[in-house]
């Protein structure tokens, strides 16, 4: 049922978390490819490389060694060749000073590390459904946190 | 022969018209209506400067024309009543000597009868008394004068008279400036009756003196008491006394002058006042004092300039010689200061010197350039004083406010390394343990999910358990952060609509209240201006901790009303009388709390009641507290066991 085979691309630092992200992102009813990356330098390298085929969307972890996830949004929506990628921003913590600087960034959603694997699959279905239907150009503020209210 | 009548009288007793005519007073007899000289004696003659042929003979205002106007009518009277007419200093214009003279007569006109009766003539005996009366007129004149000059002088005069100083006569000046007394006070009365305080006084005793040998007495700026119709005066005053001599030398009267020299004495006293207390306050403050000649380059100073410079008093400083123990990193300072002098006219500097002895010192000058009439420049006048004290003063101040100021860098920057670490517990806290417990959940989950049949059920109850106080935990650090965010948020202020932020955060507790079988009822709660995500956060602590803490037997009521209300001095919660407050109140039916627990249950961590009974991190409320302090109001808990729980905050509008 769908046409595209989604090329995504997650940067985060801790293992496990990459590891649960890929079982989830199995069990959503999309079809993709899922890149990892484990901090924000081996992302922008990889991003700024000739000849990369461009991915659907980013998920971004924020706080990673060397270089966090949102020194890498900055820098995404700062390059005119990334700027229309779609950046989820994903992290433990939901810090509302930190939700409104990566929504004025102009990330497309916050995705909250849930406490639940159901949770962390819908989620995932949700940023991807978003990706797919196109509507991720400025989102309404509070909708921006995909599986909580802020 | 004719014997010589004349020659004949003269040798022997000479006739009665000889002894006339030599009279040595004017004799001359008129006759008939027009008064035609008879006879004119050589006095009379000379009297009108006319020769006996011009006149004798003649009518007499024919050759006297100008007398008319002033005796004619006399004339006629005694010529027609025969009543003499005595004139005494008799004024008459008398054209003689070849100009017109004003003549004064004493004389008699004596009617002349015949045998019969009847009056053919007159007789006029004259004295002339011109000198006389001028000589009184001058005298009149001279007396009128003294007795301006007199009344009219600057200086006090009186005189006294008689040797008990009966007040004969005293000036303008004297009444009006000594006395204060009208004249008909004083005059023809004594002295020490007048003014009875002089006898406790020295001037009785210097009159007497005076009065009895005769001697001038003169005395300055003599004190005196006189007691005015206003009040008792004192007086400095500069007198004499002075004996007034009759004819024969006996002495009858003093003559007083006075000058009041009051205003001067005093203000001389006052000018000495001045001068002894800066004199005192120069020395007492060692203050120099200098003079420069610009034109000489010569200065002059006081002995405390030698002194401050480290010499013996009586040495002289000369330009040079300062110049020499200025300390030389100081000069061009001074010679800056020069410059600036010259061109405002305020000379001003603080240097450093070495003394005499080689010891360093300050010194501060003030001057003042003095011009002469064209404003150029020709000399300074100053002072100067030794500042080495205070200097040192200064610089330990100054050492000691530095010494602070790094004490308070230092306690700064270890308060921003402070701040800076609890900064990076609360990014710990939120990101670094919840990490880790958020793994344990989503795990724990997962075995729920899927492998909870293969587990025994005490397994299972433990399982549960991991789960519950992962979940606990959880909380905790979500609150923990919350509280720590609290502290350091950015303050929005926005007017917000306080109903529709209840509406909300009820709607998200929707099921707890609903599950809780409460009720939520409210007033209109306005729009303050707030902070609205930490209000939304203090409603639903609030609420929360209402629905914690209800009773089993009845449905909790959450009542929550909204007031603007004015200050009360006897409030703490909103001491300012002059501001409106507004004021918030959420109150329940629950289970209360005992009153001396209204402060402990806004502390971090304070929970009154087991956690089996109540779950609750006891951070919210610390959390409301925050919240209310945040926008600068108060909080205050009332409530008693089984009786509800209040909860006031007041913001300053």
């Amino acid at each position: 049922m769908n046409e595209k085979v989604l090329q995504l691309l997650l940067a985060d630092d801790d293992e496990t978390d990459r590891e649960l992200f890929e079982e989830a992102l199995k069990a959503v009813p999309h079809d993709a490819i899922l890149y990892k990356t484990t901090n924000g330098e081996q992302l922008m390298d990889y991003l700024l490389q000739d000849g990369m085929s461009i991915p659907d969307a980013l998920f971004l972890d924020i706080n990673m060694p060397r270089k966090n996830g949102i020194e890498c949004l900055a820098e995404i929506k700062d390059d005119a060749t990334l700027r229309h990628i779609p950046v989820f921003i994903v992290s433990t913590s939901l810090d509302p000073d930190v939700v409104k600087r990566v929504y004025e960034y102009g990330a497309c959603g916050y995705v909250r590390k849930p406490g639940s694997f159901k949770t962390l699959i819908a989620t995932i279905g949700h940023a991807c459904d978003l990706v797919v239907s196109g509507a991720c150009d400025k989102p309404p503020f509070e909708q921006f946190v995909l599986n909580e209210k802020i | 022969m004719i014997p010589d009548p004349v020659s004949a009288t003269h040798s022997r007793t000479p006739d009665f018209a000889e002894v006339v005519r030599q009279a040595p007073i004017g004799i001359t007899i008129f006759r008939g209506p027009d008064f035609v000289v008879e006879m004119a004696n050589d006095t009379y003659l000379a009297i009108v400067d006319r020769r006996e042929d011009q006149f004798v003979g003649r009518p007499l205002f024919e050759v006297l024309p100008e007398v008319k106007d002033f005796v004619e009518k006399l004339l006629t009277d005694v010529y027609r009543t025969g009543s003499p007419y005595y004139g005494f200093e008799f004024p008459v214009t008398l054209r003689r000597h070849g100009r017109e003279d004003l003549t004064y007569f004493n004389f008699v006109y004596q009617a002349l009868r015949e045998s019969d009766g009847t009056i053919s003539g007159i007789i006029v005996i004259a004295n002339e008394v011109t000198e006389t009366v001028r000589g009184k007129q001058l005298l009149t004149e001279s007396e009128k004068q003294f007795r301006s000059v007199f009344m009219q002088s600057p200086i006090a005069m009186t005189i006294f008279r008689g040797p008990e100083y009966v007040i004969e006569m005293a000036n303008n000046v004297l009444y009006e400036k000594i006395w204060r007394r009208q004249p008909d006070e004083v005059l023809g009365k004594k002295l020490l009756d007048v003014f009875p305080e002089l006898k406790e006084q020295k001037f009785p005793e210097l009159l007497r003196e005076v009065y009895t040998t005769g001697r001038v007495h003169q005395e300055k700026e003599a004190v005196a008491y006189v007691q005015g119709s206003d009040e008792m005066k004192k007086f400095y005053l500069d007198f004499e006394y002075a004996p007034l001599r009759e004819v024969d030398g006996t002495i009858s009267g003093i003559m007083c002058t006075v000058i009041d020299v009051t205003d001067r004495v005093e203000t001389r006293a006052k000018v000495e006042q001045a001068e002894q207390r800066l004199r005192l306050a120069v020395e007492a403050t060692r203050l120099a004092t200098w003079d420069l000649d610009l034109t000489t380059d010569v200065i002059s100073h006081s002995p405390q300039m030698a002194m401050i410079f480290g010499h013996a008093p009586e040495v002289t400083m000369t330009h040079q010689r300062m110049v020499e123990q200025v300390h030389p990193d100081d000069i061009p300072l001074r010679n800056a200061a020069f410059v600036t002098a010259m061109e405002t006219g305020y000379y001003y500097y603080e240097i450093r010197i070495h003394k005499a002895n080689g010891s360093p010192g300050w010194i501060r000058t003030h001057g003042k350039v003095v011009y002469d009439k064209d404003r150029k420049p020709v000399a300074m006048i100053g002072t100067l004083r030794d500042v080495t004290e205070e200097k040192a003063f200064q610089q330990e101040l100054e050492r000691q406010v530095r010494e602070r100021t790094a004490q308070i860098e230092q306690k700064n920057k270890e308060l921003e390394q402070m701040n800076a670490e609890l900064k990076s517990f609360a990014y710990v806290s939120s990101h670094d343990l919840q990490e880790p417990l958020r793994k344990i959940e989503i795990f724990t989950n997962l075995i729920a999910e899927t492998e909870t049949g293969r587990l025994t059920d005490t397994g299972r109850k433990y399982f549960s358990k991991i789960q519950s106080a992962s979940r606990q935990m959880q909380r905790l650090i979500e609150d923990l952060l919350q509280y720590a965010r609290t502290n350091t948020s950015e303050k929005s202020f926005e007017e917000t609509d306080m109903n529709a932020l209840l509406q909300s955060v009820t709607a998200e507790l929707q099921e707890s209240i609903q599950s809780a079988r409460a009720t939520i009822e409210s007033s209109d709660l306005g729009t303050p201006r707030i902070v609205a995500y930490q209000f939304r956060q203090l409603f639903t602590n609030l609420i929360s901790n209402s629905l914690k803490f209800s009773r089993i037997t009845i449905d909790p009521v959450i009542s929550i009303r909204a007031e603007q209300i004015a200050g009360d001095m006897s409030d703490s919660h909103r001491p300012d009388p002059q501001r409106q407050y507004y004021h918030l109140s959420i109150s329940d039916n629950g289970i209360g709390f005992d009153p001396q627990y209204s402060e402990r249950i806004f502390e971090v961590f304070q929970r009154l009641h087991s956690k089996s009974d109540y779950k609750g991190t006891g951070i919210g409320l610390a959390i409301v507290k925050k919240i209310v302090e945040n926008h600068g109001g108060k909080i205050r808990a009332t409530g008693s066991p089984g009786a509800g729980a209040r909860f006031d905050i007041y913001l300053p509008l």
